[in-house]
């Protein structure tokens, strides 16, 4: 039998990645590279991000004053741009894990196939 | 660094070349440093050199949909920018001409500005302010010329409303200005449709050549 993992192996919907990127931000800043591999590392694996459409998906963000994204220089390695989430960010995922919510809890009624009667 | 690396890399420049170039650097100096960080982790996992980087750009996705992707939301941003810019305009060349021979220059009017002459400076500026729209915004002057509109026409009408209440024997010559000023409005959008004209017209040869 094949595993759950395999089964549901796919891409994520490019709708639902600046959700996420909000979620991971919420937690602390980070650059791109550890935001993937949190959401990877978070996710279990179930579905793949396509790591380049985290790029638009942060622009847009950024754009709309979501998170903010800045330069830091470390010794010793490469300059990265890391991104924080902005008060107007902290909102946004409040607003976006409501609405997850409804649309889960719609979608588990359905698929549970509880009956009518139980329900009543 | 890897052959098929800077081959990415380039493609994606390519695609991004309508980009102001810094931020087309900053993009490609951002993606340039996470599939990096993808080489090295798939290094440490077991890979060759090959192996890692041909795992990497596999997983970063096609070069065509993130540029394209990274455009679109660049657009969007500059082209926010230019509305509201192209509105500020809109506004400044509507109010600047006004203001300077009412406060400035008041002196000027009796020089330059007969009745007649005011009618035709208002029709010359909304032909003007829509052509500058034009050239900022293109093809988005909507709003900023309707918007400027609507506040330079709410504030006429409360000077009026504010005259006649403070000394009723006025005349409603304020009014009359601001009925002219809707009657010119179709002349903003006239001048945005001229400008627009032009620069299609001065696409086609070189869209023959191509």
């Amino acid at each position: 039998m094949r595993s759950t993992k395999t089964e549901y192996n796919r891409d994520l919907a490019k709708g639902d990645i600046p959700t996420l990127i909000l979620a991971v931000l919420a937690q602390g800043p980070c650059h791109g590279y550890a935001i993937a591999r949190e959401v990877e590392r978070r996710g279990g694996e179930v579905f793949r991000l396509r790591e380049g459409s985290l790029y638009p998906a942060l622009r847009t963000l950024e754009n709309d004053d979501a998170i903010s994204g800045q330069w830091q220089e470390t010794s010793g390695a490469p300059a990265r741009r890391v991104y924080s989430i902005t008060e107007k960010g902290q909102r946004e995922l409040a607003q976006r894990t409501r609405a997850w919510k409804q649309y889960s809890k719609a979608v588990n009624a359905i698929i549970g196939g509880k009956p009518h009667a139980q329900r009543a | 660094m890897h052959k098929e690396l800077e081959k990415y890399l380039s493609q994606i420049e390519k695609q991004l070349s309508t980009l102001p170039t810094e931020q087309r650097e900053d993009e490609l100096r951002e993606i340039r440093s996470h599939l990096e960080m993808m080489i090295e982790e798939n290094i440490a996992c077991g890979c060759n050199e090959e192996e890692a980087v041909a795992k990497a750009l596999e997983q970063f996705g096609s070069t065509k949909e993130i540029a394209s992707a990274l455009k679109s939301t660049r657009a969007n941003r500059d082209q926010r920018a230019r509305t509201v810019l192209a509105g500020l305009v809109v506004f400044a060349i509507w109010i600047y001409p006004d203001f300077c021979t009412n406060y400035i220059f008041p002196s000027m009017r009796y020089f330059l500005l007969t009745p007649q002459a005011s009618y035709i400076e208002t029709a010359i500026v909304f032909l003007i302010s829509g052509w500058i729209a034009e050239v900022i915004a293109p093809r988005k002057v909507l709003l900023p010329i309707l918007i400027p509109f609507c506040i330079v026409w709410a504030l006429g009408i409360s000077t009026v409303i504010l005259t006649l209440v403070a000394f009723p024997t006025s005349s409603l010559s304020f009014l009359s200005y601001q009925l002219l000023n809707t009657a010119v409005l179709p002349l903003a959008f006239l001048g945005a449709w001229i400008r627009r004209r032009q620069v299609k017209h001065r696409q086609q040869p070189q869209m023959i050549a191509e």
